[in-house]
């Protein structure tokens, strides 16, 4: 960890119970395990993934919204893995979180400023007048005009609902945000302007950013670093241009061939289509999470799981066969 | 930028309202949707009908002392158990009392019943369910059993209960009722909690640092109370009827007093001679219980999501 990080995640685990019922064994699922990595200020950390993969549970335990099973979660030098609630409380003007869903995300009793303004009163930073002034403020910042402060959520688009959200997560002046699938749940028409307001809003207020999405077009129009995961672990982490341009690990290099390229020349590139379906995380493989899919397993993937091993240049992979350019 | 950002101020603060500054409270919102769901209540022929009955009902039990001809415990010597004629519309019973005017009187101790044991059990069940909605762990284990222990036994049973501690008299009674129904009133909010606590507001409210009151009263209260509009409406006709029930065994309201219950349970003896005594406030109670259904009923299509467009 070094002096100017923001977060810095050291070896985080999350399991569930689940099952568990009359006549059934229950499990233990483990959505994380073993995640480690560091988000420099005004960086962003692009965490991509299948549905299921854990990316969404680890932006969940950085937040505190779930308590994490084991690890360390440094925030600002702070680790704030095992705070209570109350504990975690002031934390929480130092990350926060825009969620995917924009419409369960709003609560529909409350006006659009009431629910923006809600961490000023909580967090005792305005009120009254001054606290209008700063809601009308960050309403402007997000493209919203200050006049809609006391419409109801239902009244907006999705794409204002989203900046909304934006809004409120920005509104504690946090140096960590969270974007979990900020876009995904957006027209296609809609995503471009809400991805460059929060390009445009990171630099401008100097924000790190967490991107977890599932798109690999999104996450390397946002990111500085990718990190790829798999079943609960990050099998893959660089510069984006590092992960987009020389990928090692075979997961990543199948993740990027399924984008789709809009350039016909290029449409004869290899495609790496994998087989089969991402393995239960209650009952992962032996040896390599991967190896069940992989177009390169060897015997040692069926034994030994491997470790995320730098490779130079601050890019690290997880595999034993490491992708010698031969093989593909 | 400055300027035009007051301009807007202004003006958000000119078209809202201004006391709450920023923030038109969940509670402002809660009473401008109902407007809305009112009207979407009201276009079922069923709740309007409902509605007007309740609507007389409170009229009446609000001006009985102009409109009753007479005291409801006026006794007229040599007058009793009279045919319904003008001067006594629904008849006089064994003490000459004035059968039309008791009703009359009678639907105050209705409304009566219906707010405190409705309110009771409204008050105590929504919280409980809320609370253990929220907390989740112990809390719920322990609230939800109680709430379940409480469910298995009968509603008679525990209104009998009640009042063998409390001793007969209609405020009892009403408190009775009300303990009784607590569970319906808990389970329903509990499970709309459950539903509501899963949805990311609730999250995003909880990393804002909002802490428990916060959390219970603005976030989720508001948002479980439709449901609860329901039970509580169709739970003001059961209450009723549980208390004209209990008031009919002698357990709840005394004589003299007019309640619907206690007066079918004194028309008993005479029944062969002067069945007037027993059939009007039987009547009373069936439009009361009819109106308070069918208004409820009306209100759950209009909040039924498959009919909302």
């Amino acid at each position: 960890m070094t002096a100017g990080t923001i977060l810095s995640v050291r070896d985080l685990r999350k399991s569930f119970d689940v099952g568990g019922g009359l006549l059934r064994k229950s499990g233990t699922l483990q959505a994380v395990g073993g995640v480690s990595f560091d988000i420099g200020p005004g960086e962003t950390l692009g965490l991509v993934g299948e549905s299921g993969c854990g990316k969404s549970t680890v932006g969940k335990l950085i937040m505190k919204l779930h308590h994490p099973s084991d690890g360390a979660i440094f925030l600002r030098g702070v680790n704030i893995a095992g705070l209570s609630r109350r504990a975690m409380t002031p934390m929480w003007r130092k990350v926060q979180t825009i969620f995917q869903d924009p419409y369960s995300s709003l609560n529909p009793r409350m006006s659009a400023g009431a629910i923006v303004g809600e961490a000023l009163t909580i967090h005792r930073i305005a009120s009254g007048a001054e606290k209008t002034r700063r809601v009308a403020e960050i309403f402007e910042k997000v493209g919203l005009r200050a006049d809609q402060m006391g419409r109801f959520p239902h009244e907006f688009s999705g794409g204002q609902r989203q900046r909304l959200s934006i809004a409120r997560a920005l509104i504690v002046e946090p140096e960590l945000i969270v974007a979990d699938e900020p876009v995904s749940a957006l027209d296609v028409s809609i995503q471009a302007s809400v991805i460059n307001l929060l390009i445009r809003l990171q630099k401008e207020m100097g924000l790190s950013m967490l991107f977890i999405s599932h798109d690999m077009s999104v996450v390397e129009h946002v990111s500085h670093r990718v990190a790829v995961m798999y079943l609960g672990r990050i099998v893959e982490i660089g510069s984006r241009r590092r992960i987009f341009g020389d990928p090692q690990h075979p997961y990543t290099r199948a993740l990027l061939s399924a984008v789709p390229v809009a350039d016909p020349a290029a449409r004869r590139r290899e495609r790496i289509v994998l087989k089969g379906d991402v393995p239960s995380p209650i009952d992962p493989p032996p040896g390599c999470h991967f190896q069940t899919r992989c177009p390169f397993a060897q015997d040692i993937c069926r034994k030994v799981l491997p470790d995320l091993l730098p490779t130079g240049g601050g890019h690290k992979v997880a595999c034993h066969v490491r992708m010698p350019d031969a093989v593909a | 930028m400055q300027n035009r950002l007051e301009k807007a101020i202004a003006l958000a603060g000119a078209a809202h309202t201004p006391a709450a500054g920023v923030a038109p409270s969940g509670w402002a919102v809660l009473l401008r949707r109902m407007g809305r769901f009112w009207r979407s209540a009201m276009s079922n022929r069923g709740a309007r009908v409902g509605m007007v009955l309740v609507t007389v009902l409170v009229l009446v039990a609000f001006f009985a002392p102009w409109i009753a001809p007479y005291p409801p415990d006026e006794m007229g010597a040599g007058m009793s158990l009279l045919t319904p004629e003008m001067a006594y519309p629904f008849g006089t019973d064994e003490f000459g009392r004035d059968i039309f005017s008791r009703v009359i009187w009678g639907a105050r101790l209705t409304i009566q019943v219906g707010v405190i044991a409705v309110g009771i059990s409204l008050t105590v069940g929504t919280l409980t369910g809320l609370v253990a909605g929220y907390a989740g762990g112990w809390t719920e284990r322990i609230l939800m059993r109680l709430v379940d222990v409480v469910f298995s036994f009968t509603e008679t049973l525990i209104a009998l209960a009640a009042v063998a501690v409390l001793g007969p008299s209609l405020s009892n009674a009403m408190i009775a009722v009300g303990i009784a129904a607590i569970p319906f009133y808990a389970r329903v909010a509990y499970s709309v909690t459950l539903v509501e606590r899963n949805r990311a507001y609730f999250d995003a409210a909880y990393v804002q640092g909002a802490g428990h009151l916060r959390l219970i009263f603005l976030h989720l209260l508001p948002n479980i109370i439709p449901p609860l509009i329901v039970v509580a409406t169709l739970g003001v006709s059961s209450a009723v009827l549980a208390a004209a029930g209990l008031s009919f065994l002698g357990l709840g309201a005394q004589p003299p007093s007019p309640e619907w219950g206690a007066m079918l349970s004194a028309g008993r003896d005479y029944f062969n001679q002067a069945p007037w005594i027993m059939i009007y406030p039987g009547v009373a109670i069936m439009i009361t219980v009819l109106a308070f259904n069918l208004l409820g009923d009306g209100i759950r299509e209009a909040l039924d999501p498959r009919q909302t467009v």
